[in-house]
């Protein structure tokens, strides 16, 4: 499904349809759940911030100027809303949200990499990988789950966040550099 | 190039075809080659962006129920759209050239006329089709959700949308996790640290928040916690 087919759903949606925003939903649902699962650490706390970024999206569609691509549209305003509920849970808390959740979502592995020596090794790494991704600075850990998680290009990055191209790419290459240092140190890699 | 260790960010540039000079580009494939420290930290790079692509795997269980408690969202917030819409004017009708002022008001009178009356037949005959709600997602079960947390003197600290951080006693909470799902609430915090007034939730009037009085003293925050609440239940 291209953007001009993204475009297509969005002058129906406008138009009265609002069914046809399911479409939106169901293209882009896991892309946007999965950042924002990153950014909480928590399977609950996602599927509503997901649902509300699609909810704020629909109300805020009357403003997309076409400008930009639709999907960049819609993870600026992804990234947005996960700064700022960031913002207001850290108000509260005085323990760290992924320290009280019992109900760790386990990261789901495909069927190939099932039952062999090496998903057990796999699974250790993914968690400690996960938790140390968690860790890093909210800028250097934004810009990896967009780049190695969602495999945007370096200029969607650049519009989505508003930052400089060469910025960008800073970023990303020492959220890298920190990362590769923290797994080291674990013996992730 | 040869002798000396290819630094990671240049390791990571390689990585994403970012040297835009071929010579460096091939200066650093062939060090590579060679050494095998580099060589080993660019096979650590691309295992480490190998794992990440995993969280990819990371979905939401039941997608098709996502989309259709989303669109009962959606449905309801252009409902709302529409209501406060046509309470607003026409920005044209705001904009008009100065004219006479009894001009104005005859103009003005006519058009209000107009607009309410083909506002009122717009609202019956509207494009938005109302779905059946999933029983969890209608505005009934978040104003169920909203009074069963007044009933409990939740103590409001932030109200969005689709959920309240609010303050509460354990034994508050024991009595609200009994009288909502268990899916609905998670505690966030311990309440021992006091972020602004607490809201008291004492009003009974009204299916929404009020922030009808706030507590001036230093309420003893001891044993208190601090909750999330779904409005909408599963």
């Amino acid at each position: 499904m291209s953007d001009t087919y993204d475009i297509e759903i969005i002058d129906n949606v406008l138009n009265g349809d609002v069914d046809t925003f399911a479409e939106i939903i169901k293209k882009y649902q896991n892309r946007v759940f999965s950042y924002v699962f990153t950014k909480c650490n928590n399977y609950e706390e996602a599927v509503d911030i997901t649902q509300d970024i699609f909810v704020m999206t629909f109300e805020s569609l009357k403003s997309f100027r076409r400008e930009a691509k639709f999907s960049t549209w819609l993870y600026s305003i992804m990234v947005n809303y996960c700064k700022n509920y960031q913002k207001k849970m850290r108000r509260y808390n005085s323990v760290s949200i992924d320290k009280i959740d019992e109900h760790d979502y386990e990261i789901q592995l495909s069927d190939e990499r099932q039952n062999t020596e090496e998903t057990v090794i796999t699974e250790d790494m993914l968690r400690i990988l996960k938790e140390e991704l968690y860790q890093l600075p909210d800028d250097h850990k934004e810009i990896l789950v967009l780049r190695d998680i969602d495999g945007l290009a370096y200029n969607e990055i650049a519009e989505i966040l508003g930052i400089s191209l060469s910025n960008v790419k800073v970023r990303i290459h020492r959220g890298r550099e920190m990362l590769k240092n923290r797994l080291q140190e674990r013996g992730a890699l | 190039m040869s002798t000396k260790h290819v630094p990671f960010v240049k390791i990571s540039k390689y990585y994403d075809d970012d040297i835009i000079s071929l010579s460096e580009k091939s200066e650093i494939l062939n060090h590579l080659h060679t050494c095998p420290l580099c060589n080993q930290e660019f096979d650590k790079l691309k295992k480490m962006i190998h794992m990440a692509s995993c969280f990819c795997d990371i979905r939401i269980t039941s997608e098709n129920e996502f989309i259709s408690n989303t669109l009962c969202r959606i449905h309801e917030s252009a409902e709302k759209q529409l209501k406060v819409r046509s309470f607003i004017p026409r920005k044209s009708f705001l904009n008009a050239r100065p004219v006479s002022a009894v001009a104005a008001s005859i103009i003005g009178a006519v058009a209000l006329t107009v607009y309410i009356t083909t506002n009122v037949n717009n609202n019956s005959s509207h494009h938005f089709t109302m779905r059946n709600n999933a029983p969890g997602y209608t505005a009934a079960a978040r104003n169920n959700t909203l009074s069963i947390l007044q009933n409990n003197n939740v103590r409001l600290l932030e109200k969005s949308q689709s959920y309240i951080i609010g303050e509460v006693t354990p034994a508050e909470l024991t009595n609200l996790t009994r009288q909502l799902s268990p899916s609905q609430v998670s505690i966030v915090a311990a309440g021992s640290r006091s972020v602004m007034p607490a809201a008291t939730m004492s009003s009974t009037s009204g299916s929404d928040w009020q922030d009808v009085s706030y507590t001036n003293d230093v309420v003893d925050r001891t044993g208190t916690v601090i909750i999330k609440v779904r409005l909408y239940s599963e």
